[in-house]
């Protein structure tokens, strides 16, 4: 009896705990050009380059009021040597719960790192994007990264 | 019997264990694949940058003098300097004047060579284009000097003041 009120437990808890539900809208798309130039002629593209600060949009939710981890990764589809890429978060958005962390550039690579942690369901919290390293080196091309968010 | 019971007390309570857990781990499964990562695709589409300037107008250029005996002796100008950003491969910058130079006159220019490309040297320009330097590759760099030349023969006589556009172009091609 004793063991069945364990799992019993963990039935309750762990949908709570893990089951929480994460979406993005918004994807950045950025068109570099001659106009990206620092100083016309002569000069290389500008450095850093920044999406606006409310480019993305991340909801969580299901969350039953439980603690949340985002953790975020990029896999690169085509993307020049050299060139990295930074998200933040620009604004809590709203909702039940708290959120903290995330608020300065985090430099991402294929490993997850964590972005920002909060509790409870919230949604509109606005992400910003930015790339540094971006040079007259890089034939033109289109090039791609696929951004991950997860939640735990 | 007691023991029976106690076995048969076991065994139930195992099956509800295992099936408890099922429960648990279909429900915690579902729900973390469902919705517990999202994903947004990033896309920089880089254009062709093709940019060239000049720093200004040369000096005007002036023949007028002579050692006896020989040609007019020629003058040049060393006091302007070009800029150049591409991202493209094997480009060149080619030059040309709007109108003919007059019979006997010749209007000469040399840019210096900028990093991994080649200069031609000087070039006499004309109204058709020439390659002044080749083999340029993904590059930005300024402030590279440019060498105007004018020299005219004894039998062009005296010429009147005259000004000439030199354009120069980045184009694909070279080496």
């Amino acid at each position: 009896m004793h063991r069945i009120a364990v799992v019993l437990l963990l039935c309750w808890a762990l949908p709570s705990a893990w089951a929480a539900d994460i979406s993005v809208v918004g994807n950045w798309t950025e068109l570099v050009d001659q106009n990206d130039l620092v100083a016309g002629a002569g000069s290389d593209l500008r450095s850093p380059i920044e999406s606006a600060a409310a480019q993305a949009t991340l909801d969580i939710s299901a969350t039953a009021g439980g603690n949340w981890t985002v953790k975020v990764s990029k896999s690169d589809l085509h993307w020049p040597a050299g060139v990295s890429f930074a998200v933040r978060r620009t604004s809590d958005g709203s909702g039940s719960g708290g959120i903290s962390g995330g608020t300065t550039y985090l430099a991402l690579s294929g490993t997850e790192q964590v972005l920002f942690s909060g509790s409870g369901d919230r949604s509109g919290i606005q992400l910003q994007l930015k790339t540094e390293g971006l040079a007259v080196g890089a034939a033109p091309d289109n090039y791609s990264t696929t951004i991950s968010y997860r939640v735990e | 019997m007691d023991n029976k019971f106690a076995v048969i007390k076991g065994q139930y309570t195992g099956k509800m264990l295992a099936a408890a857990l099922g429960v648990a781990l279909a429900m915690t499964g579902f729900s973390a694949a469902a919705g517990s990562t999202a994903t947004q695709t990033t896309t920089y589409e880089v254009q062709a940058i093709n940019e060239l300037s000049v720093s200004g107008n040369p000096a005007a250029l002036t023949v007028s003098s002579a050692t006896a005996g020989s040609a007019p002796n020629a003058v040049s100008d060393t006091s302007t300097t070009y800029a150049i950003t591409t991202n493209q491969t094997n480009k060149k910058i080619t030059a040309a004047i709007n109108t003919a130079m007059p019979s006997g006159v010749t209007l000469t220019v040399s840019l210096a060579t900028p990093t991994g490309g080649t200069s031609a040297g000087t070039t006499t320009l004309t109204a058709t284009a020439a390659d002044v330097v080749t083999g340029i590759t993904g590059l930005n760099e300024s402030s590279l000097g440019i060498t105007y030349g004018l020299s005219a023969t004894s039998a062009a006589g005296v010429v009147a003041s005259a000004s000439k556009t030199v354009t120069f172009t980045i184009a694909d091609g070279g080496v």
